[in-house]
């Protein structure tokens, strides 16, 4: 056995007779409980073991502790062991209390003197008062297992394994027990124990280890096993059904699920609706809100505002909002608001399906609306519009006009993050450090933080400071963490640091100064101020020589945030300012950019599209985008859509006045002073 | 030679455990007369109280009177109680709590329950033998001395024989029901009330294959005739004590792993 290893555990392997019935008749058949576990526990550990009823967490414990023998494989302790297994712990029913304590530290090999020195204590910890000195068979269950815990953690043993007995104390006993059993990990002793409450698990354990199936199904940090066992127990069918039949409403609302996406069973509207009324009932607000939904869809709407009522009162944002706008006359608002916006995706611009769909996303009732929003999302998503991303993916997480889909949620999370979006970054980084949706994974978790962070969200910077220091994720490197720290502590202080900012410019305060504000601020990532600090570098300023490298770093540094810095830096390579220059890449930055809907981004890949640089040339690319631009507020794009305009007045005009003159109308036209509104005045 | 390093273990493990075994024996003696008003005395109280109740009994249905009966059926009744606990075979089940939450060597349990009535023949023994000098009966001194080396054969004997009852009663259940009625045999075939010389028909011819009759006749004849014990009943219960002894141990401790599974059964 390996030093700093409390118990190891190889090969392990045993299997049970037990009684099955043959028809009428009793069989004993060999039953596997378990097959091939192989484990090892380290010296300071405490360690949770969890699984359904049956599954052999007791059994485990006893063949730890050497009661029960294992078929084949090996069982090595270091050192010794105190345990309490099975409630009914094994105590003298006539005996009283304290002489149970006798008995029971004796049965661990204490000596009656030893015992007698510390009857008092043992007696104070179990706090049973005047009954210590009644018969055990008088106690309660609950305490029992405080005399059978303060006894076991009275000997000095190395190894405590504790069968469910934190369960049936009472609350104080419970917590007393666990940071009991805490500070004796501190020690350096070793804990197993099972148990069914994943709070206790998660808030006392390291580690846990998850039967299942003869084997151990998981084994990780507490928190990952719990949520996992919990997942497995709320995905059974079997299970979920028992619940709701014994009236969970939580269980009922998610059979009803089932039925709905035919999960794990066959789909069905009936079933689907019989639960939800069942849930709905026991004020459950998710249940009541889709109950609400359907009853909407059937045409009653007065019903379903009340539902929506109802589980507003339960606390379901949704079902405000929806009750909110049911009941506050406001919809052909909401209607006009839809029906201009729909209009204006006629153009085809991402932007405009994306403004529609939201539209509809805030204000849908029905399954249908947001069927639609989904729709015109996706359309958006297609053109490449990341906004759009973010949004369908939300949708697929709520299960909103599609089937809840973490794992689409998730993808959709990612390849926006990947494409740069700041939001979805800092989601994902929270989700892989949580493992919420993901498997639990620090080094993407550090990844995707640390990309975050560069973003200039403050909330990630003090996590990658923590994640160097601590060393999770990534190496430890004190001198990375303390310089991000600077940059959280930094990065609170944006805002001021801005305010100042923009006193100084307006009061023609140092230019000195301003630049050292400029500077400060880009340290902590902020777009704008890394934008005009490498602009500045890359063309000298007002002051100082330019400096193209150091512009086209910082650049490259601040492109990792959004649309506008990527749109510069596209220029850069285009340009060749500080970097070899790459037209092909200029052209994916630049579109990339678009994606994040940057109006000078839009401009500049019109022109791209315009001059064929790094993309064939495209009239109709280029023309379109260059609306975009215009359209998104692009000074220099509205200026060359004027003069399209202009022109195409112009030729119309040519055209009319052709028309004119040969009409005899020519001298009439020549008298007004504007041009441009003569012909339609005539 | 597998059994006598089992039995070297074994020997080790309990002295490395007598805290436990002295605790056991503790338990069995202050847990069996708990909540009585005369606690451990009723280990002496009843077999003092079937003594008189046989002498009662007896003096009246024998065709002839014995000469200080008392002093015979006493002599007898202590070691037939001794051996007939011994053959209950509850030592394993009955600790089946301790057994299937503790880790200990198993042997305790059996070695404490057999430890805990042979306390009670002992005190017995020291009480019989005030009352006898107390009477002004004649004691041979030299048989005297060998009631201790008896008492010792006898304690082996019964362990013997409590190792292997126990352990088959874990898996034959029904064998506890046929022993209950085998210990009343064993008093009705065992000279405690009737001399050996006595015995007629049947019970002559099975006398002598019953084992405890020599442990009886030893006693008789060092506390009632007041002589020094036959060799040949010595050497009987030597021979008596190794064979049960090995052959209970060797099946005790084939077995003994397997206790705690098959105790989860049922368990009382």
């Amino acid at each position: 056995m390996e030093p700093g290893v409390a118990i190891s555990i190889r090969g392990l392997r045993k299997s049970y007779g037990i009684v099955e019935m043959d028809g009428k008749k009793k069989k004993h058949v060999e039953y596997p409980i378990f097959e091939n576990i192989d484990l090892d526990v380290m010296k300071g550990d405490i360690v949770a073991i969890l699984g359904r009823n049956g599954c052999g967490k007791s059994t485990f414990l006893k063949m730890v502790s050497g009661i029960i023998e294992p078929d084949a494989g090996t069982v090595e302790v270091d050192g010794k062991i105190a345990s309490i297994l099975e409630l009914s712990m094994g105590f003298h029913g006539d005996l009283s209390g304290r002489d149970n304590i006798f008995l029971r530290s004796e049965l661990y090999g204490i000596p009656r003197k030893e015992v007698e020195r510390r009857i008092d204590d043992i007696v104070a910890y179990t706090d049973l008062g005047v009954y210590i000195d009644n018969p055990v068979r008088t106690y309660s269950s609950g305490m029992r297992s405080r005399l059978a815990f303060s006894v076991m953690v009275n000997v000095d043993a190395d190894i405590y394994l504790v069968d469910e007995a934190l369960s049936t104390g009472d609350m104080a006993f419970a917590s007393k027990a666990s940071e009991h059993l805490k500070e004796l990990v501190r020690s350096g002793k070793t804990v197993l124990f099972t148990s069914h409450s994943m709070g206790t698990i998660r808030r006392t354990c390291s580690r846990a280890i998850w039967i299942n199936n003869h084997t151990i199904a998981m084994d990780g940090p507490a928190d990952e096993v719990c949520d996992a066992y919990q997942r497995s127990i709320n995905d059974s069918v079997e299970e979920t059904m028992s619940l709701a039949e014994g009236g969970s409403s939580s269980a009922q609302y998610r059979l009803s699920t089932f039925y709905r996406d035919g999960n794990g069973v066959e789909m069905d509207e009936a079933q689907r609706r019989r639960w939800l009324e069942e849930a709905a009932k026991r004020d459950h607000p998710m249940a009541q809100c889709e109950l609400a939904d359907i009853i909407l869809a059937e045409g009653d709407e007065e019903a379903a505002a009340d539902l929506y009522r109802r589980a507003a009162d339960n606390g379901s944002n949704d079902a405000r909002r929806k009750h909110a706008t049911l009941s506050g006359e406001v919809r052909h608002q909401v209607e006009r608001i839809r029906g201009i916006l729909k209009e204006q995706t006629a153009s085809g611009y991402p932007y405009d399906y994306h403004n529609y769909a939201m539209a509809v996303y805030r204000s849908a009732l029905t399954a249908d609306d947001y069927r639609e929003a989904l729709e015109y999302f996706q359309k958006a998503s297609e053109i490449g519009w990341l906004d759009s991303d973010v949004a369908m993916a939300d949708m697929y997480r709520e299960g909103q006009g599609v089937p809840r889909d973490f794992s689409r949620y998730v993808e959709i999370l990612k390849a926006a993050a990947e494409a740069g979006h700041p939001r979805a970054m800092s989601k994902l980084a929270e989700f892989y450090s949580d493992g919420k949706y993901v498997a639990k994974d620090h080094a993407e978790a550090f990844k995707w933080h640390l990309l975050s962070a560069r973003a200039g969200n403050a909330k990630s910077q003090y996590q990658v400071a923590a994640m160097y220091s601590n060393g999770i994720g990534v190496e430890k490197d004190p001198e990375a963490a303390k310089q991000w720290f600077a940059t959280y502590s930094s990065t609170v202080l944006v805002d001021s640091r801005k305010a100042a900012m923009e006193v100084l410019k307006h009061r023609r305060g140092d230019l000195k100064l301003q630049k050292e504000l400029l500077k400060e601020s880009s340290l902590c990532f902020t777009s704008q101020s890394m934008v005009s600090l490498a602009l500045r570098y890359a063309t000298g300023g007002k002051d100082g020589k330019p400096n193209p490298h150091a512009g086209f770093d910082l650049m490259s540094k601040a492109a990792v945030i959004g649309g506008a810095p990527r749109a510069r830096l596209a220029e850069f390579y285009r340009d060749g300012i500080g970097v070899q220059k790459d037209e092909a890449k200029a052209f994916f930055l630049m579109r990339n950019a678009a994606a994040m809907g940057d109006a000078s981004a839009l401009y500049g890949l019109a022109l791209m599209y315009k001059d064929g640089t790094g993309v064939e040339s495209d009239e109709e690319q280029y023309r379109r985008y260059m609306r975009m631009a215009a359209e998104r507020g692009n000074r220099d794009a509205r200026d060359t859509v004027k003069q399209w305009e202009a022109r195409k007045e112009r030729r119309k005009k040519t055209k009319e006045t052709k028309r004119w003159m040969s009409c005899g109308a020519y001298r009439a036209t020549c008298r007004w002073p504007s041009a441009a509104s003569a012909p339609s005045a005539v | 030679m597998n059994l006598i390093s089992r039995l070297i273990q074994s020997f080790k493990d309990v002295i490395d455990n007598r805290v436990v075994l002295s605790a056991m024996v503790r338990r069995n003696t202050a847990g069996r007369y708990r909540s009585t008003y005369v606690g451990f005395a009723w280990h002496l109280l009843m077999p003092i109280m079937m003594t008189i109740v046989l002498y009662i009994t007896f003096t009246a249905i024998r065709p002839r009177p014995l000469e200080d009966f008392w002093i015979y059926l006493a002599a007898g009744m202590f070691p037939i109680t001794f051996i007939s606990s011994s053959l209950r075979g509850r030592a394993v089940l009955g600790n089946a709590n301790y057994l299937t939450k503790m880790k200990f060597p198993r042997e305790i349990v059996v070695l404490s329950s057999v430890i805990t009535d042979f306390l009670g023949v002992v005190f017995a023994y020291v009480f019989i033998i005030m009352v006898i000098l107390l009477s002004g009966q004649y004691v041979n001194w030299w048989g005297a001395a060998m009631i201790p080396v008896e008492l010792g054969l006898m304690f082996i004997f019964c362990l013997g024989c409590s190792y292997l009852v126990s352990t088959v009663t874990v898996f034959v259940r029904d064998l506890g029901y046929f022993m209950s009625v085998m210990m009343r045999l064993v008093f009705w075939i065992t000279p405690t009330f009737f001399l050996v010389s006595e015995a007629k028909g049947l019970l002559k011819d099975i006398v002598w294959f019953n084992p405890f009759t020599y442990y009886v006749e030893t006693f008789h004849d060092i506390l009632y005739y007041g002589a020094f014990p036959h060799i040949e009943y010595l050497a009987a219960s030597v021979l008596l004590a190794a064979v049960f002894f090995f052959v209970g141990a060797w099946v005790f401790f084939r077995y003994e792993k397997r206790f705690p599974e098959v105790l989860r059964w049922s368990r009382e």
